[in-house]
């Protein structure tokens, strides 16, 4: 997570945090969790979150090289695109760029791609237009000015940890994309905060709004980022909350503010 | 709102199940060297044992299929906390297949159930131990053509629900099984390799490591629970991986 302004006037501003299971911390293992944000130049934003599948022996280098990748190529790309950036084909290009940087990074190892399986999304902003690139479960919820909404789903499969991963061979056909302009604020996680924060009927989720509420007034107030990724860290370890067992991670954008001393540069 | 750890999240979150079949010879054979009485004690040891992880206690569902001079369904899909260990005694023939398809009609009923009411659950795990041949099925050339059909009608079924993704299928052999027919139960392992499923090689069991036995499945289910592969645990602490499979 790099922001070298640590402070949130300027948007868009980030915070998160991921934090491992209870009984990976009990084991002193990693979480196999990663994610990155960064404000880029020009309006833009760019938030990679990934989730390594617990089955797979580098699913946690994955999961870390995936979201670098994406956050690094997002910055190069907007840096250097002198026209207005088609958000959706950007996000499909990171999206490539992810799935490469792993293939890379398995000739490098000397084993398989599926070694380093994960799942993906990138939610890529202008202003206040989001563009949600998402292979796998987890999810994106926003604030709209007209409510919650549920910008991405979880990938449906019939089994609990059954996804498609980013090393899929056809992970284009998996890859699900949604735009939706006039966001205020969004919250993307994996699905180890699934259960806690979304209402599932009929296989479908929406926003439990007593969560999302309140957690989008606290963002829109924040005005430290490092008080924010610590709040949420505390917030993903507070007991009888989210489910300690699987890792969970959660990052924060703000995108807009109705009013003072906020702005884009 | 000062402090997010006070925010509210969803009450009694939607817990993922973790449905397992034991699938228990009770055969004639079972008497010997004490075998039926081991079986009992790891049992009400396992269920014991699963109680102290609450992971387990609030995911795992077990239903048990026994199998001897008849096959009983012992009990239905049940929570940790209200199964009640039945208690085998050892009697009569191995009717295997029939067994087997109890327990895989048993899985599918529970995947509906669970659809029906919108539950979410990891894939069923069908979970064998036996100490012998079947009696009604057979993979010797010659046998009668009835239990050769049967043989194969199983073995299909199998290679259907492991390849299909249905169940993860774990043959267990107790001394004096015969583990190349439990080898020949399985999936073939080019099989499975081609669709990056865990190759399945049944477990020998070493004399006496029944307590080892259920500790390997206590952990295997928590590995389901936590998103990892059933059965890739080693199991040097109670016998042999049996056959090639590598």
């Amino acid at each position: 997570m790099l922001q070298s302004d640590k402070s949130a006037k300027r948007l868009p501003y980030y915070f998160g945090a991921a934090i491992a299971s209870k009984y990976k911390e009990r084991l002193n293992r990693i979480c196999e969790d990663a994610y990155r944000y960064k404000r880029l130049i020009k309006g833009y934003g760019i938030v990679a979150v990934a989730d390594g599948l617990g089955s797979c022996l580098h699913s946690a280098l994955g999961a870390k090289t995936a979201v670098y990748e994406i956050v690094e190529s997002a910055d190069s790309l907007i840096r250097n695109i002198q026209e207005k950036v088609d958000l959706i084909n950007t996000v499909k290009t990171l999206m490539r760029n992810g799935r490469n940087a792993l293939k890379c990074k398995a000739e490098e190892l000397g084993c398989d791609i599926n070694d380093l399986a994960c799942t993906a999304i990138i939610v890529l902003s202008h202003k206040d237009n989001l563009v949600v690139g998402h292979i796998g479960d987890g999810a994106v919820v926003a604030r709209l000015s007209k409510g919650l909404e549920i910008v991405s789903q979880p990938g449906k499969s019939e089994y609990a940890n059954l996804v498609v991963p980013l090393t899929s061979p056809d992970w284009e056909n998996y890859l699900r994309i949604n735009h939706v302009p006039k966001v205020e604020c969004f919250a993307v996680f994996t699905d180890g905060c699934q259960n806690a924060v979304l209402k599932r009927l009929k296989g479908t989720f929406s926003p439990y709004p007593p969560f999302f509420n309140e957690l989008f007034d606290y963002a829109l107030r924040l005005k430290s980022i490092r008080k924010g990724n610590r709040d949420i860290r505390d917030m993903l370890k507070a007991p009888g909350k989210f489910d300690r067992f699987d890792d969970s991670t959660m990052v924060v954008g703000v995108l807009k503010k109705i009013s003072n001393n906020t702005h884009y540069k | 709102m000062a402090d997010l750890r006070e925010v509210e999240t969803i009450k009694n979150p939607e817990v993922q199940k973790v449905p397992a079949v034991l699938v228990l010879d009770r055969s004639a054979s079972m008497s010997d060297r004490g075998k039926i009485n081991q079986l009992n004690n790891a049992l009400s040891h396992f269920k014991e044992d699963c109680m102290q992880d609450q992971r387990l206690v609030e995911s795992v569902e077990i239903a048990i299929v026994s199998f001897g001079e008849d096959v009983k369904k012992e009990q239905s899909f049940i929570s940790l906390e209200d199964l009640t260990v039945p208690l085998l005694l050892a009697g009569g023939d191995t009717p295997m297949a029939e067994a087997l398809t109890m327990a895989m009609d048993l899985v599918e009923e529970r995947k509906k159930a669970y659809k029906d009411n919108d539950v979410s659950y990891f894939r069923p795990i069908i979970f064998l131990i036996t100490d012998g041949l079947p009696t009604d099925m057979s993979n010797k050339p010659d046998a009668c053509e009835e239990l050769k059909r049967e043989f194969n009608r199983i073995k299909e079924e199998i290679r259907t629900g492991v390849l299909g993704c249905h169940f993860y299928f774990q043959p267990v052999g107790v001394e004096p099984a015969d583990m190349d027919f439990l080898k020949e139960l399985c999936p073939r392992a080019e099989e499975l390799k081609e669709r990056k499923i865990p190759v399945i090689r049944p477990i020998k069991l070493d004399e006496g490591k029944w307590i080892e036995l259920f500790d390997f499945l206590r952990n295997s289910m928590l590995d389901v629970r936590e998103g990892r592969n059933f059965g890739e645990r080693s199991t040097e602490e109670l016998g042999q991986r049996y056959g090639d499979g590598d």
